[in-house]
Parts: structure tokens; sequence; C-alpha cells
């Protein structure tokens, strides 16, 4: 069991400051992640996957439950601050719009470096920076010609690219990629997700893979669990999809729109 | 949304009480004694260790520092700030109360005059960016917002009352008077006003519901000032209610390039004289006028946002 | 009959000179519905507002013909293209959360709208609405038609957007399902099967544009690709990048397929 969640709960204040209530956005979340394993979580936008993602990855706080990655707890934790930002390194995340979460304003060797100084900082390795960068961008499909361009000189597949890149660059154990290829085109998305199979099996990764599209979801998952208004409803393995019960995924799965495309 | 009202009105409370706190150390703070100032500006010919004492006693300089401050306060809150120093006869609350409709006056035709102004220029520049028009209003936006105000306010009175000798220099009177002051608030400030309507009309213009209601082929007026103008509006008014103060400030200058008899020009007659009571009034009722216009600029925005509102519903 | 004939339509963008779109014709027949489909950046959006005047004419230059039942739409003045827009050809956009004015009730916008294309007169303009609304399978229209955008989901408001569309006697969609979710889109498209009206489809999304489309132009960096009946695309594709895309989807739709059949057969 590389990643352990258990009864998490997180609810924040309704999105106007301007009433008391709270919404809760997860009811009592339980999720194991197996080592090297490819989890699938879909859901209708607003069930709070991505709030998972946020607290999984440590950018924000649940309000009471257990996280525990590789057996060593990183929620709830009193330890140093040092200690939680070294835990930091073993989880990534690529988020989908990859334009806002690059800065307009550095170049892909400065992106990527970012990543490197905190190896370097936190870890006290050190290496040579350009060929590192150099060896991930060539990891991800990209070549030495891309380390000096800007976020707006690369199309939406090769700024990805260069995220995953970034992530990688920490030698993380859980990649949590919430809805990575949502918003890339048909045939770059069929790309970056034979990639990211690839770097799974090259870096050992275990993948948390966010998702509303069912049919990316079958191509790259192995176990899907199924989330509505904050809990998971349903856990089965990828080759089960078609048994869902549930009302929502049953109507998810009916709308599948692969007239066309197979013989 | 009665509780957001609510909430907001009972939060000024703590910030009023810290305004009036550093008002009244603001006084405490300065290097003399202020009984021995009251009596330099009373011009009392022999100043004795003595007369010093009998005023100490008299002002209450006596009693420890938190009881004079809540003796204070429990005075503020009546509007009783004390005599003046340099006339004993004159109350600091009636000082004011004479001078403050002259500034009520000024300040709300100006506001207005901005208001009535900077809208249908905001507007125009935005619907013909980079125009002819458009360019003229930005340079004069520039120069405007570059002069300082005492400057444009000499200028005006050079031009039009003593070269062209159609308005009078000084004074309040007719509406004669308050045309030059007004109009040097409203140059220096309307700059701002038209960058930020214009700016906000710009943005919106290329916002998705006027691409769609452009294609719904609803007319351009409607388009132009029912969906876009609105809207801009609505983002504009924090910063309206923001610059309210701002103006006030501006009364503060005009006020004595006029001699137009309102606040500004009491508390600067008030500061020449170390008029100490006065000079704290002032502070006072600016901060208090700061946080009250934030207060009500707030809550109108949220009056007026569907999204907030609906909490109600 | 061809409803509207494109020719050789071009769009540069003035400031750096860019093509944005280059020599793109195409037809749309009576009845017909024509898919584009292309890539983010491919230029189809953008033909579709050139088509109806909604760019900017000091940013972009357009150039080419559109035949609109004998007038062409690209020469037109901005008033008689402004009476075209909503009444005789209308929009569908891509984001509906964004695409309502949210200072104003869902009411005001649909009356409007009905007012400029209409001959309704003001009394019936209200009863008229639900009805509007009611033939795209909203249950509430009244309510609907009191509250503000912010209170509606994406899937009601696009389904407004068609309701308003239904004036048109063409429907340019322009990417109606991207911005919803897949169970919405799924709604959406049968919602605009069943009106069935001549329509400009444009998608990125391979399996949306087979949904609906009876032809398909594909698109790529402004450029037409290639233009065939759906049937023909899908089964002898012309040009590489169409054979690419095609490949990818499947590759992904098999991998789905297969998970669903073996379960099916175990059935």
């Amino acid at each position: 069991m590389i990643l352990n969640v258990k009864n998490l709960h997180l609810s924040y204040p309704s999105e106007s400051r301007r009433t008391r209530k709270r919404v809760d956005v997860l009811k009592g979340i339980n999720l194991e992640l197996r080592q090297s394993e490819c989890l699938g979580i879909v859901g209708e936008s607003g069930s709070g996957k991505s709030s998972l993602a946020r607290v999984i990855t440590r950018l924000r706080k649940p309000c009471s439950g257990l996280v525990e990655i590789e057996g060593r707890q990183i929620y709830p934790n009193r330890e140093l601050r040092g200690t939680a930002e070294h835990l930091n390194c073993e989880i990534g995340i690529v988020f989908q719009n990859y334009k806002e979460s690059v800065s307009p304003r550095l170049r892909v060797k400065d992106i990527i470096g970012e990543s490197l100084r905190i190896l370097r900082v936190q870890r006290k390795q050190t290496f040579d920076r350009k060929k590192m960068t150099i060896e991930l961008l060539e990891q991800v499909g990209l070549d030495s010609s891309f380390l000096n361009r800007y976020p707006h000189e690369m199309s939406g597949g090769e700024l990805q690219r260069v995220c995953i890149a970034r992530s990688l660059a920490l030698k993380p154990k859980i990649l949590v990629l919430d809805e990575a290829v949502s918003s890339l085109d048909a045939v770059t998305q069929t790309q970056i997700l034979k990639l990211l199979m690839k770097l799974k099996s090259e870096y050992n990764l275990s993948y948390i893979f966010i998702t509303h599209d069912l049919m990316t979801l079958s191509y790259i998952c192995d176990r899907v669990l199924f989330m509505y208004k904050g809990q998971f409803v349903e856990d089965c393995p990828v080759d089960e999809l078609s048994e869902l019960t549930h009302p929502y995924a049953r109507k998810l799965l009916d709308s599948i729109l692969i007239e066309g495309l197979t013989d | 949304m009665r509780s957001y009202v609510i909430k907001r009105v009972l939060g000024v409370i703590p910030l009023l009480i810290g305004i009036s706190f550093l008002s009244f150390i603001l006084v405490n703070l300065i290097p003399s004694d202020p009984a021995e100032v009251a009596l330099r500006v009373r011009k009392t010919p022999v100043i004795t260790e003595q007369i010093i004492a009998e005023i100490q006693t008299e002002m209450g300089l006596d009693k420890p520092f938190l009881q004079r401050y809540l003796h204070w306060l429990g005075r503020v809150v009546r509007l009783d700030f004390g005599v003046s120093y340099t006339n004993p006869t004159l109350s600091v609350a009636g000082e004011i109360a004479r001078s403050l409709p002259a500034t009520v006056q000024l300040g709300v035709f100006s506001f207005l005059l901005t208001l009535v102004l900077s809208m249908p220029l905001g507007f125009f520049c935005a619907v013909f960016k980079d125009s002819w028009f458009d360019r003229g209003i930005r340079y004069f936006v520039f120069t405007a917002s570059a002069m300082p105000l005492y400057w444009v306010g000499l200028l005006l009175m050079w031009f039009f009352s003593v070269y062209l000798d159609l308005l009078p220099t000084s004074g309040r009177g007719g509406i004669s008077h308050l045309i030059l002051p007004a109009a040097t608030i409203t140059l220096t400030h309307i700059s701002t006003y038209i960058r930020l309507i214009r700016s906000s009309m710009i943005e919106n213009l290329s916002r998705d519901y006027i691409l769609y209601a452009n294609a719904r082929g609803l007319r351009k007026p409607v388009v132009l000032v029912h969906h876009a103008f609105r809207n801009s509006l609505h983002s504009c008014i924090t910063a309206f209610g923001m610059s309210i103060p701002q103006l006030l400030s501006g009364t503060f200058i005009v006020e004595n390039i006029f001699a137009w008899p309102g606040i500004g020009r009491l508390c600067v007659t008030a500061i020449f004289n170390r008029d100490y009571p006065v000079i704290q009034a002032y502070i006072l009722l600016t901060a208090v006028f700061f946080v009250f216009s934030n207060l009500v600029t707030d809550i109108i925005q949220s009056l007026s946002d569907p999204a907030v509102r609906k909490e109600s519903l | 009959m061809n409803d509207l004939s494109v020719e050789n339509l071009s769009i540069r963008c003035r400031r750096n000179g860019r093509i944005i779109v280059r020599d793109l014709s195409f037809s749309v027949a009576s009845g017909e519905c024509l898919g584009i489909l292309g890539e983010s950046g491919s230029g189809k959006s953008m033909s579709c507002r050139a088509l109806l005047g909604l760019l900017d004419k000091r940013e972009f230059e357009v150039e080419g013909r559109a035949c609109y039942k004998g007038e062409d739409l690209l020469s037109l003045g901005k008033g008689e293209l402004r009476r075209i827009r909503g009444r005789k050809i209308s929009m569908v956009l891509q984001n509906p959360m964004s695409c309502f004015d949210p200072m104003h009730r869902m009411g005001d916008q649909v009356r409007e709208t009905l007012r400029e294309n209409s001959d309704i007169p003001a009394a019936d303009l209200k009863n008229h609405a639900v009805k509007l609304l009611e033939q795209v399978g909203l249950n509430t229209p009244e309510e609907i038609l009191r509250k503000y955008p912010c209170q509606l989901s994406g899937g009601m408001l696009q389904r407004v957007m068609i309701a308003l569309a239904l004036q048109g006697d063409l429907i340019i969609a322009d990417e109606p399902t991207t911005a919803v979710d897949a169970v919405n889109q799924y709604e959406i498209l049968q919602e605009l099967k069943r009106i069935n009206k001549t329509m400009i489809f444009v998608s990125h999304d391979l399996g949306a544009v087979s949904c609906l489309a009876d032809s398909v132009l594909v698109m790529k960096n402004g450029q037409a690709e290639e233009l065939q009946p759906l049937n023909d695309l899908l089964s002898a594709p012309r040009s590489e990048f169409t054979k690419e895309l095609l490949a990818s989807r499947r590759e992904m739709a098999f991998r789905y397929r297969s998970l669903i059949r073996k379960k099916r057969e175990a059935i």
C-alpha cells in the first residue's frame, strides 16, 4: 500500500463569505492506492475529485481524517515543517489547465529548474542541472531545443509534457493526474496517455487518474473509484466498468459517444 | 444578506475604537505640554508653574492616561469635542458644524460633476477604442493626473478669474463661487474615473455574454448600455467608493487655495494655531468618514450583485 | 439547394499579419448538418464568427464570399447583418455559464431576444418564452425565467441557448458540448438532433460530430483538410490528419468497447 486515506473530511465556507454555511466537499473518503497501480477516479463536476487531489498532495488541509504515504503519516501531523516538505516530494500533481499552471514569465529550463532546486536544497543532492533538465525533457519526449522557450511558444501537448517533467524531477512515487489530458486535442491526448504509461513502468510510479471521461479512464486505469457528492459510491476493477450500478454512473456509461468509431 | 450587513456594521465598531484611540494619543504625543500650549495660544502674558497646574486640572490633564481617554471618548460619542484652545468660548463641535456644510457642498458637487463627466467619457473611450477621441481623452487624462491639485487650482484661478475676469477668485457665495474649486477637484480626479470605466468596459466587451448578445442580433445600444455598461458600473462601485475619501482630502487643499470656508480650511488654521482639539476632531471625523464610505460601498456592491442577493431570497 | 455557400473565406489578423483562415469553402444544404471538426486553434470558431460579422473589423480582415439565400453575408452592412443574426441565422456558443449577462434575469434576456427577432406582440412575449423553453425539455420554464444565470446549471443554460436559436433557419453551434459534462453533452446532442434544423456543428470531438453531422469539414491550421460525407470520412479518410485522428480515437474506443463487450458476453 503506497497511499492510504482514511475517513477524510473536508468542508469550506460557502463561496461568498457572506453566509456562515459550510459546504461539505469530502464526506468520509477511504482510499487505498497499491504500488504501481493506476487508480481512476470518476465523478461529475463538483463531486469533490479535485479537492481530494489537493488534500492528497498537501495543497489543502483536510478537516479530519488520516493520510499516509508508505506508512508515514502526513496528516494529521505535528512534525516540523521541514520534514513535511520532504514528504511533499514523494507525490506530484499535474493539472488540467496547463496554461495556468506555469508562470508565463519563466522559460522551460527555469520551470523545471525550480523543482530541481528543491531537490538540491532539501535532499542535498548534487548534480549537473542542465544535463538533468535535458534528461527530463527527453524522458517526456521533448529535446534540448525547448530549454529556452516560454510557455506561449509551445503547444498544449508540449506544455503538458513540461508539466509532467517538472513533477518527475522530484522523483515522486505517486503522481496525481487531475484531468491532465481532458483539455488536450484528441491526437495529443492519446500521445500523452501513452507517455504516461511508459513513464509509469520506467519510474515505477503509481497514478491517481482523475477524469470525467470514461474512455480515457478505461485506456489507462486498472481500478476505478466512482465519486458522488463527496463520497466514493463504487469501487471496481476497470474491466467491470460496465457493471457500475449507481444511477449517475449508468448515465455516464450511456453517454459515451463511440458511434462510428468501432467497426 | 441581512446577516452580512449586520456583521459588517458590527465589524466597524472595533475599527472606530482603534481610530479614536489613535487620534487621542496623537495629540498626547506632541513634545510640549498641552496645557502650556493652550496658554501660549491664549496669549497668556506670564506663564507660571501655578497657572499651568490650574489649566492642567481644568483640562483634566492630571488624571491617568486611560481615564482621560475614556472621559474624552465618552464626550466624543455625544459629539462633544471640547473647546478650542484659541478661543475657549467656541466649542469645536460648533466650529465644525459651521464649516461642514461648505465642505459637503463642495464635495458632493465635485463628486457628481466627476461622475456625470467621467461616465460618458469612459464609455465612449471604450466603444471607440484607439480612435482620435479615445487618444485625445487619454492625453488629457495623462496631463491632468500629472498636474498637482494646487497648480491646477492656481492656473484655473489665473485664467478664469484674473485674465478673463469671469468668476470670483475666492470665498463662498452663489454657484459662480463653486465652479472653480469644484472644477479643480474634478479635473484632477476625473482621470482615474475615466480610466477605470474605460478599462472595465473594454474588459466586459470581450466577454462571452457580449459576443452572445451580438449573436442574438440585439441592437448595438442595447448591447453597449444595457449589458456592457451596467456590468462595468458594477465592477467600478468599489473603486468609486474608495475614491470618495480621496475627493474629501482633495477639498482640503482646494479650500485653502480658494478660501472656501470649509473643514479643510478650519483644520489648516487650527494647525497654524496649534489648536489641538480641532485637529483631533478633524482626524477623527475624516477617519470615520473613510470607514463608513467603505462600508456603504461594500453593502451597495453586494446588493447589486445577483450572485450574492440570491442567498437572501 | 444550398442554404449557405461559403467561397474562399480568409481571415487575417491585422496586428501581426497572421492568416487565421485561408481559402475555406463549404456549403450547407437545406436540412443538412455540416460538422466542422478541428483541433483548438484551427480556425473553426473564427470562421463561424466571421460569417455573422462578429469579428472586430479593426482587428481582423475578412475576405471571400458567403452566400446565404442569395445574399453575400460578408458584404452586407452592419444593420442588415444584425437583422439576419438571431432572426435567420442563430448561434449556440461554447460556455453557457458565461454567455448570459450575470446582471439580468433570464426572463429579461430571453424576452429581449424575442422582441428583437420576431414579430410577437409584447403581451405574448412571456407565454412565447415559456413555450420555447418547454420545447427544449426544460420542465420549469417560469422558474428558470425568474432566475439569474448564476443560479442555473450549465446544462440548463445551454438548453436556453438552444431554445433561443430555434428562432433561426440556420443554427451555427460553436462547440456547444465542450464546456458541459459527459451526461449533459449527450443530452444536448440528443436535443440538437431532435430539433432537426439546418445546422453547422463545430466541435473538436469526433464522437460528437459523428453523432450529428451528415457531412464533415476537417480543418487544421486554418485550412480545410477535407470535406466528405460522414460515412466516407469514417471509412476512407483522405488527409493524413484525419487518419491520425481516427486512429487515435479508435484505439481509445477499442479498449473501452472491449471492456464493455467482455462483460456483455459474460452475461
